[in-house]
């Protein structure tokens, strides 16, 4: 078959570009070996993404003009697979019908509406594993800690209750929205950016999820949805329900890090297994020792993903298990 | 707004199935001299001579293929007096009752010269087993590729001597003639002709001399290659007998050494004497292809953190221009957005509203 293209007002022939066909070999991830050998492994849907992208090499002032925009981008080099599910698809591309858009909404650490919502001192959330570590119950001597302070015994900031998440201690706030003020906060954010479902990703073998309450998460909350992986990975998807105490609309005249329109607000606790509760194992394992606070503790450092299911947007929440030793 | 698309098992899957081939060489001298024998490895048992492609020893080596000799208890050369008697009866027994089965009685099945077996016929009763390694065979052996090639030259030789005289052995017709009256699947007939010298054979033809299974990768092969016509073999009388070098004796002939010299032994010998081996393996390889289907407007955002910049996509100076992103890996999911499944492509790949693609993600099994 032969294609004319007319160029510069003169016609030249040439055969159609075929290399259009794209085939790929894809390999197993460990969690699709694990659903493999449990005769569970049905795919049903794809997703595509650009992990090894870095859309600041996009240079829309190229001296050379726009087709040289993206050059850099064109030339990175793309790595083999990753066979850790946890490891690939991190930044999956996002289908929007509506092709004018110019912001698009992020989420973000809420560390300004509430001293109970900021971090640690040490730029990271604590979780206590124990009471001692929290300076509660039969632990509660007014005495410093690294739960409470020694004089006020007010809780310290960025310290979650890990063993008694019902007690004050601090939480966990992700606004979302559009960061920018060109967008302005009074503006609602429209349905189709709004994020109604979040995924929270943490290493069970640490902690599990809990609701601002201190509460397990209800299924009105989703938590009916929560799935295990292969490393231990748990995996909680919640909603913004009727009752839902974990995800709520965030209004515009909330204090918040959004600087424009608003979305919805994702708040939450952290409970300790009772492994780093009961002994120091794994903190023997995989932590180290520091002193917090004045205190000695052991201490695990881990991350919490947080992923909007809407935008496919994530953040990752630093955060520190710690256990006084003292 | 959405980060997946649903893959529909009607239009978007399709099963596909291929056969691979590969070739596997051999030479003789990798079995009988190269490693100085620290590619062989013996048994307390006796049943049997393993061959590796490098001393096994070491963690690089691999299994090549096992060495047995047997003998049918129907076989004149049976006798209870003869070395390791009932271990070469045993080994015979054993693999005729997975390769060939039992007839009506129940009773063993020898293996058949013609493979026709409820025409009687000749049967091989004094035999060599090649049982070729699973990582080398993998499914089968690719019918009409099995090729062999033994020294036949009158003196023995140790530590990879080439022979002047030699038969090659192959399964002639195996790509279009067959058999599969055997309980482990198909099998072909191994003929020997002269590959090397003069007037090796007894006649200028093609001589039966042994069955290839080829989904079990077994090779059968009789000992009238290394025997002469006035004993029953397929070698001219006026070439001589070929000599075995024996364990009781500096030499002999291939019968002396089936019933006078160990499994070991007689298994040292017949290496020594083969100089080629060469097939192709089959691999039959299952894939799951998957059409993902990325039409124009999908796919053309992106939540990767350096996509914005307080909140502005990089790639937009103003809301006319069109969204850009750059696709570099597919994934596969399951109902649970369970990611069970990757593929990269092997450079970033330009998506805009103006364009579309269908990317075939194969998964082999």
């Amino acid at each position: 078959m032969y294609l004319f293209i007319i160029e510069n007002g003169e016609f030249y022939m040439g055969f159609l570009d075929n290399s259009g066909d794209i085939i790929l070999d894809a390999v197993l991830t460990d969690l699709g070996r694990k659903r493999l050998a449990e005769g569970n492994f049905t795919i049903s849907q794809f997703a595509v993404a650009d992990d090894e992208i870095n859309y600041t090499l996009y240079n829309p002032s190229h001296p050379s003009g726009s087709s040289y925009y993206d050059l850099e981008i064109i030339q990175t080099p793309i790595l083999e697979s990753f066979t850790n599910n946890t490891s690939a698809m991190k930044s999956r591309l996002i289908t929007i019908t509506d092709t004018g858009l110019l912001y698009l909404p992020v989420i973000k650490e809420n560390t300004i509406s509430s001293k109970s919502y900021d971090k640690h001192s040490l730029n990271t959330f604590l979780v206590a594993v124990d009471q001692k570590t929290e300076k509660t119950g039969d632990f509660d001597d007014k005495a410093n800690g690294v739960g409470k302070e020694a004089t006020t015994q007010a809780p310290r900031t960025g310290v979650l209750y890990g063993f008694s998440p019902n007690e004050t201690g601090a939480a966990i706030s992700l606004h979302q929205g559009i960061d920018n003020t060109n967008k302005p906060k009074r503006v609602e954010l429209s349905e189709t950016l709004r994020e109604d479902q979040y995924i929270i990703q943490i290493d069970g073998r640490f902690g599990s999820i809990l609701n601002e309450n201190g509460d397990p998460v209800t299924t009105v909350e989703g938590g009916s949805l929560t799935t295990q992986d292969d490393d231990g990975f748990m995996f909680y998807t919640v909603s913004r329900n009727g009752n839902s105490d974990i995800v709520k609309d965030l209004r515009g005249s909330s204090t918040s890090p959004i600087a424009g329109s608003r979305g919805t607000q994702l708040t939450f606790k952290i409970k300790a297994s009772d492994i780093l509760t009961d002994n120091q194992s794994y903190f023997d394992r995989f932590g180290f020792t520091v002193t917090i606070n004045s205190i000695d503790c052991k201490a695990i450092d881990t991350m919490v993903r947080v992923s909007g299911v809407k935008t496919g947007y994530s953040v990752d929440v630093p955060v520190r298990f710690v256990k006084d030793i003292s | 707004m959405t980060t997946y698309s649903d893959l529909n098992t009607q239009d978007d899957q399709i099963i596909t199935r291929t056969l691979l081939h590969e070739a596997i060489p051999l030479t003789g001298t990798i079995v009988s001299g190269t490693y100085a024998d620290l590619n062989i490895k013996d048994y307390a048992h006796g049943m049997f001579q393993s061959v590796y492609d490098y001393p096994y020893l070491s963690s690089s080596a691999n299994h090549i293929f096992d060495i047995a000799v047997g003998y049918s208890p129907s076989s004149p050369l049976s006798a209870s007096t003869n070395n390791q008697h009932a271990k070469k009866t045993n080994i015979y027994s054993q693999m005729a009752q997975v390769l060939m089965g039992y007839d009506a009685t129940g009773s063993i099945l020898r293996f058949d010269q013609d493979g026709n077996i409820t025409g009687g016929g000749d049967k091989h009763d004094n035999v060599m087993f090649f049982n070729f390694a699973r990582l080398l065979s993998k499914d089968e052996i690719k019918k009409g590729s099995f090729s062999m090639e033994f020294g036949v030259t009158n003196a023995f030789a140790y530590g990879g001597a080439t022979f002047n005289s030699r038969v090659k052995i192959t399964d002639f017709s195996g790509s279009n003639g067959f058999l599969v009256n055997s309980p482990t699947g198909e099998y072909g007939i191994l003929y020997a002709t002269q590959s090397a010298g003069t007037t090796v054979l007894k006649g200028n033809q093609r001589y039966a001399v042994g069955l290839l299974f080829y989904q079990a990768g077994v090779a059968v092969i009789s000992g009238s290659v290394f025997t002469q016509e006035s004993e029953g073999g397929i070698l001219n009388n006026a070439y001589n007998d070929v000599l075995m070098s024996g364990s009781s004796h500096s030499s002999e002939l291939f019968s002396a050494v089936l019933t006078g010299s160990s499994i070991k032994a007689a298994a040292n010998n017949i290496r020594n004497r083969l100089y080629n081996l060469q097939f192709n393996n089959t691999i039959e390889l299952n894939s799951s292809i998957y059409f993902c289907r990325i039409k124009n407007n999908e796919y053309n955002y992106s939540s990767n953190p350096t996509y914005l910049s307080s909140s502005q996509l990089r790639v937009k100076q103003v809301s006319t221009d069109m969204p850009v992103s750059y696709i570099t890996t597919v994934g596969l999911y399951n109902v649970n957005n369970e990611l069970l499944a990757v593929a990269k492509l092997s450079e970033p790949l330009k998506k805009t509203p103006d364009t579309e693609f269908t990317i075939r993600v194969r998964l082999d099994y």
